[in-house]
């Protein structure tokens, strides 16, 4: 079990509802993950888009804490009214805090995002912001009130991977405190792995699992990578290094010369 | 009469609606949405006591899928 805020939970996994091919596959594939927490949205009422009371009915069903986000957001205060109707609606003070910079590659807007969470905190939020892996807003961010971090390991969606592993390693280090999750980028199983290997406390993905050919095997692989890699990390991964060194005994080597 | 816009869709009311009145009938989904007007969120609690004015730009969301 781990502690993420106030809840405690078993998996490292968070998982999006988005993108599945239907609805019954999103059940099916978030079951398979074993994620405790799902992270979900507000829009408009669409009748062709899914969601609404329909869709609200099977998450319900799964009974996991629910992550809502503040996705499409551009500007502070559409971010903060979101995640006020958002906490009225999901009955929950967490929220995921996207407030978006840049429409080419969705990259938070670090200014933005800061404002947006000291005044969310002051409201009584819990806020999980999704940032970039920048070492000085992430300082910012918690002497804001963050107790947990979600930096990108790629753009939204890429399934790039982690893409500056020196980032994340540096606010692993300099952030032995903090809760930190990986959000975004997550492509492949072994990403994930990477992630918790180095330390991470968790990894939110969406689109690896739901555009996967078989979502529902890719959300149990996901499972066992996140558990395969926190166990690594656990178990103390060998340090790299330069030169070989053989692990065979040298002593008794055969056909030996003086 | 004012004309308000509900999700970007003109609506006519009487003058004066409450957004209660006005959502009776809209008959929005269940309970399962919140309301902003001009950007600002409107707890359910204030929804009978939100006179609606001319122009008010009303935002009815409700869950979504999310990544």
């Amino acid at each position: 079990m781990w502690q993420l805020a106030d809840q405690s939970l078993e998996s490292r996994l968070l998982i999006g509802s988005a993108l599945y091919p239907s609805p019954s596959i999103m059940q099916d594939a978030i079951r398979a993950s074993g994620a405790g927490v799902v992270t979900l949205s507000l829009r408009r009422q669409n009748p062709g888009a899914g969601g609404g009371n329909d869709f609200w009915a099977l998450l319900r069903e799964l009974d996991l804490h629910l992550l809502p986000n503040t996705a499409g957001c551009h500007s502070v205060k559409e971010a903060i009214t979101t995640a006020q109707m958002a906490r009225e609606l999901f009955d929950t003070r967490w929220i995921k805090l996207e407030v978006i910079g840049d429409e080419y590659n969705l990259q938070p807007d670090p200014f933005g995002l800061l404002e947006a969470t000291r005044e969310l905190i002051s409201q009584g939020f819990e806020v999980l912001p999704y940032c970039t892996d920048d070492l000085v807003l992430c300082e910012k961010l918690v002497d804001a009130g963050c107790r947990i971090l979600m930096p990108w390991g790629a753009p939204i969606g890429t399934g790039k991977g982690l893409i500056n592993p020196y980032a994340l390693n540096t606010l692993r280090q300099r952030m032995p405190d903090i809760t930190l999750i990986v959000d975004a980028g997550i492509g492949a199983p072994s990403h994930a792995a990477q992630a918790l290997e180095m330390g991470y406390d968790g990894v939110l993905l969406n689109t690896a699992v739901a555009q996967a050919s078989d979502p529902v095997a890719m959300a149990t692989a996901f499972k066992h990578a996140v558990s395969a890699g926190r166990l690594a990390y656990e178990a103390g991964v060998m340090p790299a290094r330069d030169m070989a060194q053989p692990s065979t005994p040298v002593l008794g080597t055969p056909f030996w010369k003086p | 009469m004012i004309t308000v816009w509900l999700n970007s869709e003109q609506k006519q009311l009487e003058d004066p609606t409450c957004l209660a009145e006005a959502l009776a009938r809209w008959q929005p989904p269940g309970e399962g949405f919140a309301i902003a007007i001009n950007e600002v969120f409107v707890p359910r609690a204030n929804y009978a006591a939100t006179q609606l004015r001319d122009g008010d730009q009303i935002e009815l969301l409700v869950p979504m899928q999310g990544g």
